[in-house]
């Protein structure tokens, strides 16, 4: 081959595995929605999924979001400061948390912590033939591993974000009344004024969609790990690095949709 | 009960099984010896449904696989796995009960521990293990509540894989010997993967030698004396 091609071949196999790998996580997915019916036989996964997924990701999540929204508060002062638009701070730290750096800090989060420990948790069942002694068992792990996961992901990953949108707005409120001179009324009033339902649908929608990525991915590379210990690694670090990857192709896709309609 | 017919696997391009057959009948317990690498696991498996193979076909009460078949046979199999693959996050007594209260039969959770504890006592482990975690367990224990669990709702099939890798002699001679009286008190196939002549002598009635992926020799258990193979030899010697 020409080596002056060499690049555009590799570029070329690397877009083909990919987009093989998507639909193969795609179909994984309708996979386990298909499932999601039959996963009421076991009321424990899915509590425990819940809790995995759900509430031990809130202290994280919760301080990500308060430290999120007071840096953003002292930037969009001190630059608005340049154009003498400080006043803006209740406005820009509303619709830039709700809109735009909940959801993703909480989807980066959830990528982070829940991911990485799903996809080593079910690739070391992978490994050590847990998953083959569930089958043995008569029990398909698609509908006990993956489908209360993925029910809980889609669940518990908007109510993260709600949350996450309230600290991160406490956050640009606490620097604004405390350091930056407004009073805690005014502050509130007028985050509150500028927000629409809007805003809040599309914050939640991203998590929810997050939430999904985070945890089919998750799953998907679990129970398709290679050997080994290796083969746990590589796991988790394709599961977090696509993770992460697509929860930000995502989240430009659906601002796309939304504020284009 | 189950027969494979002219099995071949690879894996990239690479042939890790070539045209095995073998049959096992109900109350037969056979041996599967090889060395290490010669595809003696691939052939669990394809037995057992978990991976299909590239030609050849697997018959269970002369119905050829399929997944429904595998769904029925599941039923009836019991699996002890090489490391135990005991469930990390359940007790003891759950991994034991795990077909009974998640398979397709439920039953009540009294009821399902009741069995385990029976299955356990059968085994030789103590009532107290029940509700310890599997991580609190020794490597033997963990073995015999993997074998507990194998043997739950008597099955037809069992298949042990290295039963006694990892074990002392003493616990290996005991999980042989308790192998031995439970296949013989359930009447069922049982399919042992091994490499440790002892344990063949212990647990089985027939002997079948894979190497390189190929069947290489077979036959009772008293034959193994006077074969001329020089693998089986070498075996023999150790």
């Amino acid at each position: 081959m020409n080596p002056l091609l060499r690049p555009l071949a590799l570029l070329g196999r690397g877009t083909r595995r990919g987009l093989a790998r998507l639909g193969n996580v795609t179909l994984f997915f309708l996979d386990a929605l298909l499932r999601l019916p039959l996963t009421i036989r076991f009321p424990r996964e899915i509590a425990r999924a819940f809790l995995q997924v759900g509430w031990l990701s809130l202290p994280i999540v919760g301080l990500t979001a308060v430290f999120t929204g007071a840096a953003l508060a002292l930037q969009i002062h001190a630059g608005g400061s340049r154009l003498s638009a400080e006043m803006v701070v209740p406005q820009i730290v509303a619709i830039g948390i709700v809109r735009e750096l909940g959801p993703v800090m909480v989807g980066l989060m959830i990528a982070a912590r829940v991911t990485s420990s799903i996809a080593a948790e079910i690739a070391t069942m992978k490994v050590t033939q847990q998953v083959d002694a569930l089958v043995t068992l008569s029990t398909d792990p698609m509908t006990y591993l993956t489908a209360p996961r993925v029910l809980a992901g889609v669940v518990t990953v908007p109510v993260l974000v709600g949350v996450g949108d309230v600290l991160g707005l406490f956050g640009g409120f606490a620097v604004a009344t405390g350091q930056l001179g407004f009073t805690p009324e005014s502050y509130v009033e007028t985050s509150w004024n500028f927000l629409t339902e809007a805003d809040i649908a599309l914050s939640l929608i991203k998590g929810a969609v997050f939430g999904l990525i985070a945890v089919t991915l998750a799953c998907h590379a679990g129970l398709n790990a290679g050997r080994g210990a290796r083969g746990v690694g590589q796991a988790v670090k394709s599961a977090v690095q696509w993770a992460a990857i697509l929860i930000l192709a995502a989240n430009v896709a659906l601002t796309g949709a939304f504020f284009s309609a | 009960m189950i027969r494979l017919d002219h099995i071949a696997k690879s894996f990239g391009g690479v042939p890790v099984l070539e045209d095995v057959s073998l049959e096992i009948v109900s109350g037969q317990s056979l041996a599967i010896l090889g060395r290490s690498g010669t595809g003696k696991s691939v052939l669990a498996r394809i037995a057992l449904g978990l991976m299909a193979a590239d030609a050849g076909q697997v018959m269970i009460d002369g119905a050829p696989m399929s997944a429904k078949v595998r769904r029925g046979l599941m039923t009836q199999t019991g699996v002890l796995f090489q490391g135990a693959a005991l469930f990390d996050s359940l007790p003891v007594w759950e991994n034991v009960a795990f077909r009974l209260r998640h398979g397709p039969k439920r039953v009540r959770r009294r009821a399902a521990k009741d069995a385990a504890l029976e299955a356990l006592d059968k085994v030789g482990l103590d009532a107290r293990v029940a509700d310890l975690l599997p991580s609190d367990l020794s490597g033997g224990m963990q073995k015999r509540v993997g074998l507990a669990r194998a043997i739950l709702g008597r099955p037809r099939l069992l298949i042990f894989d290295e039963p006694n890798s990892g074990l002392d002699p003493v616990t290996a001679g005991e999980i042989d010997a308790l192998i031995r009286s439970l296949v013989t008190d359930l009447g069922a196939a049982a399919m042992t993967i091994t490499h440790d002549m002892a344990s063949i002598r212990a647990i089985a009635d027939e002997v079948f030698l894979l190497d390189a992926g190929r069947a290489r020799w077979q036959g009772p258990v008293e034959d193994l004396d006077g074969a001329k193979d020089p693998l089986l030899a070498r075996f023999l010697s150790r």
